[in-house]
């Protein structure tokens, strides 16, 4: 949040800061706080 | 995915079969494929045996999508393909989301969700995926659009425990309150879910689409082929569109059959000659490929212009600007008639061919209302700048007019005889004021008077010279005649004298000059020292009254623009007629009341303010022309006139002079009055009434000078007025009695 929208259009980078919630630390998806795992098996 | 390719292995066809094989032998060498990791990153070792696997979702063949692999719900992807790996370093790549951004930081908490209410409730919403994607090429700026897509098959939700409870009314306020991000939390608590498995989400090129539907809302935008910018959009929409990075443009309004020619009067022509063709449906053109559109009305296409048999200059010119192919589509309105031209032009032959245009044909009727739409509506603007300008059709009056218009239309359709109404305001309040330049008509005398003897004097100079080259009697003549004219004073010069002082300048001296320079040619340089200081339209000295003439014009602009501009403040507040007349200074009035408003009140508040603002006005006016003195070329005083006419009058348009006028025997007097007090007198005729710098208000009732006495203390309060106010009483006018005023130096 925080970001604006510029004619509508948002940067892949800062959608992924405004969705995620993200703050520079990977995997900290501040704004989904279910547990995800990457799993190939099933 | 493993768990499927397994299967695969055994039961797919040869190609799966050899590929799930491979793919089992490596997840028994890296047993961690088998299990769930948290982090973002795969491991390098793994990102070989990860392509393999993606070959299940998309076949050699299609390895050239763009996709992306990543943990569920993240944006970063822990496997990109090579096409999306190159596309994001060559091209910016941002999410366009268009008017619908609500919510969007909420997107992944709904989506997540959303996959939980699906696979544990057993409820299926569908979204529309809300953006697009744009990518720029970094270096060649070209735009591509993508619909993202995201494959979310294999996600698993774990439940941890008991499954919360979700009753109908809970999925309903959910829904209800989609964005709501606590809601979800409160609902689908992240303590008891969790995700695993991986996510991919694809790109599907939609530039084409995507540059219709923008082509298409563009088009219908109400100034979309009014200016060039505008027009410049459409074109880059259209090279999107058929992909053909190099096609240009073409939109002209035109009139076929030329005698409906009337495209002077539009905005819009941006036709691919445009700088070297004003008219493409000129007949000189004729048997070209612009003349066949506009006659046969039907799209002409030329897939390569070198190999037209005829070639008229349009052809050449196309050629010399670098087109080979071309389609010409004539837009043709209701009436059958060609109203403009869409072209599109390539450098390439063949390049513009039967398949472009099929799909340009779909695209022309909404370039053919678009510019119907434009024509009228510059129709429309040509039409109020009319009314505006050359009309005295007076916005705040515009209503009524148009009612009647309205009522007369009415008429028209019920098939009746057309009864124009009286146009006319009762009851309405006159305030007319004026800044009339002092003593104009003796300035202006005094100016021309100036130029003749100067013009006189310098004629006499050559002539006496000639008299001493040559003898010739009619110079002797011609010399006592402009002596005679020079002895006329500035006092005694009138218009008798100014007509023959000219005629004896233009028809006797100037020739006889020209004669005597030619056959002389020693007097040669006086005379064309002579005549380079005439006015070459005029062939008189005009100095003086030239710098008369500019200051009368610039105090006249100045002064229009200035009452303009405070009446457009006031109409703000309180709508109503005003109208201005510049003739040596500025005189206006204004006339205001309840009936001439559509909404609203009138009070006599408001007519107060309005007299108040009057006054103001004209002090602002005085000190606004003292400051303009040093920019004159010849200075010029005004003196500052008020009626204040207190009683209410009846005002209606006459047709036959097409402006509006004071009703009735009683009204008219005010007409009269107005016309006279600018030359009335005081003191038995010892004085103007009207004074340099001043301001005299000119009332008939005591109740008229104790109202405008209040607004002058106002106007001393705050420093309009210089020393004190004079009461007068004006000397009886033809007619007219017992009229006084009040007079006052604006302090400046």
């Amino acid at each position: 949040m925080g970001i604006e929208l510029k004619d509508g259009e948002i940067s892949i980078a800062d959608l992924e800061v405004m969705v995620s919630g993200r703050s520079g630390e990977p995997g900290a998806n501040a704004s989904l706080p279910y547990e995800t795992k990457l799993y190939f098996y099933r | 995915m493993i768990e499927r390719i397994e299967n695969k292995a055994f039961t797919g066809h040869a190609g799966e079969r050899f590929l799930g094989e491979e793919v089992i032998r490596r997840v028994a060498n890296f047993p961690e494929l088998r299990h769930a990791w948290s982090g973002n990153d795969l491991p390098p070792h793994l990102a070989d045996t990860a392509e393999l696997i993606t070959l299940f979702l998309f076949p050699p063949g299609e390895q050239g999508q763009l996709y992306k692999i990543s943990q569920p719900f993240e944006f970063l992807p822990v496997y990109s393909s090579p096409a999306m790996r190159e596309l994001m370093r060559t091209d910016e790549v941002c999410y366009c989301f268009g008017e619908f951004a609500t919510g969007l930081h909420s997107l992944n908490l709904v989506q997540a969700g959303l996959t939980i209410l699906e696979q544990c409730y057993g409820k299926e919403i569908e979204i529309m995926p809300i953006s697009r994607l744009k990518s720029t090429n970094r270096e060649s700026g070209q735009v591509r659009y993508f619909r993202p897509r995201m494959n979310l098959d294999y996600v698993r939700v774990n439940v941890k425990g008991k499954l919360p409870e979700l009753s109908e009314e809970d999925y309903h306020r959910l829904v209800r309150n989609f964005y709501d991000r606590d809601l979800w939390l409160e609902l689908l608590p992240p303590e008891k879910f969790s995700f695993e498995g991986f996510m991919f989400g694809m790109m599907t090129d939609i530039t084409s689409e995507e540059a219709l539907s923008q082509l298409k809302q563009k088009l219908l935008h109400r100034e979309a082929i009014l200016n060039l910018n505008k027009v410049k959009e459409l074109a880059d929409l259209l090279r999107l569109h058929f992909q053909l990075p190099e096609l240009q443009l073409g939109l002209t309004a035109l009139d076929y059959p030329v005698e409906f020619m009337v495209n002077h009067r539009y905005r819009i022509q941006y036709h691919l000659l445009s700088g070297s063709f004003e008219n493409l449906a000129d007949p000189a053109y004729e048997g070209g490929i612009y003349h066949q559109a506009l006659e046969s009305k039907q799209v002409v296409m030329v897939e390569d212009i070198t190999e037209l048999d005829t070639k008229t200059p349009l052809e050449w010119a196309l050629l010399e600007k670098g087109f080979k192919s071309i389609i010409i589509a004539p837009l043709i309105n209701k009436h059958e008639r060609v109203i403009g031209l869409v072209e599109l032009g390539s450098p390439r032959a063949y390049q513009l061919n039967a398949f472009v245009k099929s799909q340009f044909m779909e695209l022309l009727s909404l370039f053919r209302t678009t510019l119907v739409r434009s024509r009228e509506d510059v129709d429309n603007r040509l039409e109020a700048i009319i009314r505006e300008k050359y009309t005295s059709l007076h916005p705040s009056v515009e209503w009524k007019f148009m009612e009647a218009a309205f009522n007369m239309l009415e008429q028209q359709s019920a098939g009746e005889e057309i009864v124009p109404e009286a146009i006319s305001f009762s009851e309405v309040y006159p305030l007319f004021a004026q800044a009339d330049i002092v003593s104009s008509s003796r300035l202006r005398n005094e100016a021309i008077h100036a130029d003749l003897i100067e013009n006189l004097e310098a004629a006499r100079l050559v002539l006496v010279r000639a008299l001493d080259l040559v003898s010739f009697p009619l110079v002797s003549q011609t010399v006592l005649e402009i002596d005679k004219a020079l002895g006329i004073t500035s006092a005694e010069f009138n218009n008798s004298h100014e007509t023959s002082i000219v005629e004896l300048l233009l028809h006797e001296v100037n020739p006889l000059i020209r004669l005597l320079g030619k056959e002389l040619k020693e007097l040669c340089p006086l005379t064309k020292e002579y005549f380079a200081g005439l006015d070459p339209k005029l062939n008189l000295i005009y100095n003086c009254r030239k710098d008369y003439e500019e200051s009368v014009s610039r105090l006249n602009k100045e002064l229009g623009i200035f009452f303009e501009a405070h009446d457009r403040k006031i109409q703000q507040r309180l709508p109503h007629y005003f109208e201005q007349y510049k003739t040596d200074g500025v005189e206006y009035e204004v006339y205001a009341g309840k009936s001439l408003l559509k909404h609203g009140d009138f009070s006599q508040i408001h007519l107060r303010n309005l007299r108040l603002s009057q006054l103001i006005d004209l002090s602002e006016a005085t000190r606004m022309v003292a400051s303009l003195q040093s920019e004159l070329p010849r200075p010029l005083e005004t003196a500052q006139l008020l009626f204040a006419y207190t009683s209410p009058l009846n005002i209606s348009f006459r047709m036959d002079e097409k402006r509006f006028d004071v009703e009735g025997a009683y009204n008219i007097r005010y007409e009269i009055l107005k016309k006279r007090i600018d030359k009335a007198t005081i003191n038995g005729g010892a004085e103007r009434l009207t004074k340099a710098g001043h301001i005299s208000i000119v009332y008939l009732h005591d109740k008229d000078e104790v109202e405008y006495n209040g607004y002058l203390d106002y106007l001393d309060t705050t420093g309009f007025i210089d020393g004190e106010p004079e009461y007068l009483e004006l000397d009886a006018l033809q007619s007219v009695q017992g009229l006084r005023a009040i007079r006052f130096k604006v302090n400046v």
